[in-house]
């Protein structure tokens, strides 16, 4: 019954760690309400992604993933932000409805997320291809390399994405 | 990338390295059929190679929300990044600052955050419309009158977010499982329902909620108080504290069935209540508020309430201008009635 065992010990650490998580991360947010949304996700974090050792300094641990979330969720403010002033500038009747937007903000965080550590040229390739449909001769004449090294940056770009996602799914 | 491969065991490194190499062969759009024939020949060889390919296709499916999203999509991924970088390392130094630093900034952040979300709030409502919305888990929920209202749906949470104004709950079993916590954040508390109907008004100053089902835990935003409001029961508080609790009003659920319930409510927050429902400035004279009005009306009709109110209590409505004016009736009009 190793599924339950691991819910055993999150609940432990949950009942020992979770409130005082949830004051270090209101500390650090100055909002009990994404303290408490952050605290449950990296309980639920935990749950998802077990380790297999009993944690010796459980708070580091717990903190480390508190942080990382932290740092998603402002990313995603960030872009959120972004889009909607590039929204703004828009006609009203081309304003796309909420749920696009929702949608739109949804798939913009996660290319974000999976392109974040390519090189530059290597993220851009990959976007004008993906998201602008050029051809590699006209990326190659845009980023001033050869064929054959936009070539090789798509594949670069496209196993960096793979392997996120296989790691985030595991 | 290293330590990404060291870590991978589902999914064998070399097929995901494989994937990605027939992807960028392919997305050149230039492929010829023996080119696909050949890519047709390696996933044949091994289940992996499939597994590997539904992956590269994954990703390539995440690009077609953006590209549909347009321009505006287009430009967020083409901001500089290091200027998104130094914004995050911005906003991690005031995280270092600690407590004492973040105190003097939490006021205009918040606020700030919250101008924005109203502007940008998902569903929104005018004077006297109510909006009934079916959530994707099955759940379903109501908007009263000039309310702002966001929905967040992922893999981990079913939130919503009420910005102003009122809102009603009818919570589903979710169609996930495990079950997805369903939460509701106002400016003051969040709010988790435990399977349940309960509604939610978040005004300025405070919030209340009544529950009607189930039950509700409700966690202050400005303070680590929690307290779990229970079917028949309602609560009112601001971030900092619980300001009341008592019975839950039905009134409170019936203006999603466009019903105006006035369980003995007094007249002056009667008039407040119609004034969040009807484009008409209202008055009431100060001794008369403590009056109390009891029924059940049809909330779109402005006119046939007042004519009740003036039925059932000892008081005249006047129409000066574009002001309705309440006061106490006059003895001998009294006694005429």
């Amino acid at each position: 019954m190793a599924a339950d065992g691991r819910i055993d010990a999150v609940d432990v650490l949950y009942s020992d760690h979770y409130g005082w998580l949830r004051r270090w991360l209101q500390r650090k947010l100055g909002c009990a309400h994404e303290a408490a949304d952050i605290a449950h996700d990296t309980f639920l974090r935990l749950l998802t992604h077990p380790v297999e050792t009993p944690l010796r300094e459980p708070r580091a641990y717990l903190t480390t993933i508190a942080h990382g979330l932290v740092v998603n969720h402002w990313r995603r403010l960030e872009i959120e932000r972004a889009y909607l002033a590039a929204l703004a500038a828009l006609p009203e009747p081309l304003a796309p409805s909420p749920e696009a937007r929702a949608e739109t903000v949804e798939a913009l965080v996660a290319i974000d997320a999976m392109l974040e550590v390519l090189p530059d040229k290597v993220r851009r390739a990959f976007l004008l291809s993906q998201l602008d449909g050029k051809t590699y001769a006209e990326i190659a004449a845009e980023l001033k390399v050869s064929e054959r090294m936009v070539k090789k940056y798509m594949a670069n770009a496209m196993l960096n994405c793979v392997v996120a996602l296989e790691n985030a799914a595991r | 990338m290293k330590t990404a491969f060291e870590a991978l065991h589902a999914i064998p490194a070399a097929a995901l390295e494989e994937a990605a190499g027939w992807f960028a062969n392919l997305a050149d759009g230039t492929a010829t059929d023996a080119d696909r024939k050949r890519l047709q020949d390696w996933l044949d060889a091994h289940p992996d190679h499939v597994r590997a390919w539904k992956r590269v296709e994954e990703v390539t499916g995440r690009f077609g929300p953006v590209a549909h999203g347009g321009q505006p999509a287009r430009a967020v991924l083409d901001l500089p990044r290091a200027g998104r970088r130094r914004m995050l390392k911005a906003l991690s130094v005031v995280v270092a600052a600690g407590a004492g630093g973040l105190a003097a900034l939490r006021l205009p952040w918040s606020q700030w955050r919250h101008d924005l979300a109203l502007a940008h709030a998902g569903h929104r409502t005018g004077i006297g419309e109510t909006l009934a919305l079916a959530l994707e888990d099955g759940s379903r929920v109501w908007l009263g009158s000039v309310s702002a209202l966001d929905v967040s749906f992922s893999e981990n949470r079913r939130a919503l977010s009420l910005l102003q104004g009122d809102l009603l709950v009818e919570t589903a079993k979710d169609s996930v499982q495990p079950a997805r916590p369903f939460t509701v954040a106002t400016r003051h508390a969040s709010l988790r329902a435990l399977g349940t109907r309960f509604a939610v008004r978040c005004a300025e100053a405070q919030s209340r909620l009544d529950v009607f089902e189930g039950a509700v835990e409700l966690t202050l935003t400005g303070s680590t108080q929690t307290l779990v409001v229970r079917s028949g029961s309602q609560a009112t508080f601001d971030a900092a504290r619980i300001l009341a609790t008592g019975q839950a009003d039905p009134g409170r659920e019936s203006w999603s069935r466009g019903i105006l319930l006035t369980d003995g409510m007094r007249l002056d927050a009667l008039i407040e209540e119609l004034g969040r429902w009807h484009a008409q400035a209202m008055e009431c004279a100060p001794e008369i508020c403590p009056m109390r009005v009891a029924g059940a009306f049809p909330m779109k009709d402005l006119d046939r309430i007042l004519a009740a109110v003036q039925k059932s209590l000892p008081v005249r409505v006047l129409r000066e201008g574009s002001v309705v004016r309440i006061v106490a009736a006059p003895p001998a009009a009294e006694g005429r009635n």
